[in-house]
């Protein structure tokens, strides 16, 4: 009680001079931090309210305000955003700032994305009075008054920014002494090793910190960064696995998943990881776009490697609807089902194309490509005149027409299209100018 | 499906999600729409709630009924009933919404503490992981 009411002393004579900025779109919420904040000691002309995502931008930007509250879902928006963007304009200055999430949402995901942000706290709605004042304190506190053990690895950290890696690891080797359980200190002291390219110390420090904290973020990460400077894609993707497993929803981490997934072989974690994804309410664009793209590659490897071409189509079939018949998802499945002899499937997907994207590139260079398996030269090289004509250009399309010219016989035709393709699409000059010489006698 | 092979926990991205029924038993008038109301606060025996504008008066008496929805089938379900009294009104926003702090009157203990823990468990773990970053 008596630490509390020090504590609470501390923050008051912490306020003078300071901005407070309460940022959510409930005008409860806002009201009800408001007094919150008053009875702290905060005086009125202290304390900012923003009752939009905009609004709490510019204030942001205009006001700098040292505390900021705000929602996590801020209507279409998120209100992590706010911190990236205050860290965007005040780099340095935002380290001192107090950041607080004061949000409804109590998802693992919300959570997770706010602990990966350096956030300060995380409170949800409905909540205590008594813990807010409580949770605002003990943010503030540790900014105003941080134990000596991050004490210390700040003295560090800025050690390291000035390249001074003696004097920081010293520092970070102090601080392992000052916790009973140090995770942050090793994976500091692993980021100096991995600067100075020791690597099997950065990974015996991340290791440490590891044992301490199984699901340290920054030790997992650290971990993986290195994995990955290692080459070592096997243990990479084990890690990134556990990374995204513990703090879900991060789009880029996402991503990396399902590239080590790829590059690791392991396909057959697309297909399960596919099944999750259809079980969430929500799907963000980026997830559509991740998961469809790793579900192409997969379908090309189950072709590629013989494993049927029933499983290939299964899992093309998955990445159509997930992307709901997205003309370039469709325009990368269509030319590898032509190229595996599959044009009846290849029209399949091309009748998926939804009719207002029927006029559109994509389509039209799908189509013409499943036209060139079933129709002589000279109608492929005539429509193919047509296409380019109304503007449709693409180096598929060349590539088909040159073939087909050569093969009618249109010499000069073939080489006048190989002299455009090279002029459009320099990087190809070699296999335009192969299909001319491959034709030769 | 083992749990080694699990990427991400499709659980992971649900998040509580509560609707109500808010009566004001005294004007015989309800917020027709749940997504309304809003629960912002909890006390020892109160609530503070949300609503839009509306003819409330201090004593007078609700019944707020609150569900919460069922990830897997979407259903909402009951999760606490009370009856309770205004205790404070203000109004807030442009004056068009009110926060109104609720008394509670009639209710079953264990269901309010089942519901408060619903809410306490969570923050705890989510303080914990907090506490632990920095660590």
């Amino acid at each position: 009680m008596a630490q509390i009411s020090k504590d609470a002393e501390l923050f008051q004579k912490f306020l003078p001079g300071r901005k407070i900025l309460i940022a959510d779109s409930n005008a409860g919420s806002r009201s009800s931090l408001f007094n919150v904040l008053k009875e702290m000691g905060a005086k009125s002309n202290q304390l900012f309210l923003a009752n939009t995502y905009k609004a709490a931008e510019e204030q942001i930007a205009e006001l700098k305000p040292h505390v900021v509250i705000a929602e996590y879902e801020f209507g279409p928006r998120c209100g992590l955003e706010l911190l990236q963007s205050q860290r965007e304009q005040r780099p340095k200055e935002t380290k001192d700032c107090i950041f607080i999430i004061v949000t409804g949402n109590t998802s693992q995901t919300a959570a997770a994305r706010a602990l990966e942000e350096d956030i300060d706290a995380y409170i949800i709605k409905p909540y205590t009075l008594e813990f807010v004042r409580k949770t605002i304190l003990n943010a503030a506190i540790q900014k105003i008054r941080p134990p000596e053990y991050l004490k210390t690895i700040e003295q560090g950290k800025a050690r390291m920014e000035e390249a001074k890696l003696d004097e920081a690891e010293e520092l970070f080797n102090k601080a392992t002494k000052l916790d009973p359980a140090p995770s942050l200190a090793y994976y500091y002291l692993g980021q100096v090793k991995f600067l100075r390219e020791i690597v099997a110390q950065a990974q015996s420090n991340y290791m440490k910190g590891l044992k301490f904290n199984g699901i340290h973020y920054k030790c997992l990460v650290g971990m993986y960064e290195l994995l990955m400077k290692e080459r070592r894609h096997k243990d990479a993707y084990d890690v990134v696995k556990k990374i995204a497993k513990y703090f879900p929803a991060n789009p880029k981490r996402l991503g990396e998943v399902l590239r080590l997934a790829i590059m690791t072989g392991e396909y057959e974690d697309i297909e399960r990881y596919y099944l999750m994804f259809m079980t969430l309410d929500q799907r963000n664009e980026t997830l559509i776009r991740y998961t469809t793209a790793a579900l192409v590659v997969c379908g090309k490897y189950y072709l590629d490697s013989n494993q049927g071409a029933g499983k290939a189509l299964d899992i093309f079939n998955k990445a159509a609807v997930t992307s709901m018949g997205s003309p370039r998802v469709l325009s990368e499945i269509i030319p590898v089902l032509i190229e595996n002899n599959l044009p009846e499937e290849a029209e399949k997907f091309l009748k998926r194309f939804p009719p207002e994207t029927h006029k559109g590139k994509e389509f039209q260079v799908m189509n013409f490509l499943i036209l060139n398996g079933k129709s002589a030269p000279s109608l492929v090289v005539e429509q193919g005149r047509r296409l380019l004509a109304q503007g449709i250009e693409d180096p598929r399309l060349y590539e088909v027409m040159i073939k087909r010219s050569v093969e009618a016989n249109l010499g000069a035709a073939a080489e006048d299209l190989v002299r455009s393709a090279v002029a459009k699409y320099p990087a190809k000059k070699e296999l335009f100018e192969s299909l001319l010489k491959r034709s030769s006698p | 499906m083992g749990d080694e092979f699990e990427l991400f926990n499709p659980s992971d991205f649900e998040s509580i999600r509560l609707t109500f029924d808010f009566k004001n038993l005294s004007t015989d008038r309800s917020v027709p729409n749940s997504s309304d109301v809003s629960l912002l606060e909890v006390g020892d025996k109160t609530l503070t709630v949300e609503i839009p504008f509306d003819n409330c008066a201090v004593d007078n008496h609700v019944l707020l009924k609150i569900f919460k929805t069922d990830p897997a089938s979407g259903n909402q379900v009951p999760i606490f009933n009370t009856t309770a009294k205004m205790i404070k009104i203000d109004k807030v926003g442009d004056g068009d919404r009110l926060l109104i702090v609720l008394d509670l009157i009639q209710f079953d203990k264990k269901g309010w503490n089942d519901f408060l823990c619903v809410f306490s468990s969570r923050q705890q773990e989510i303080s914990r992981l907090f506490e632990m970053r920095n660590k």
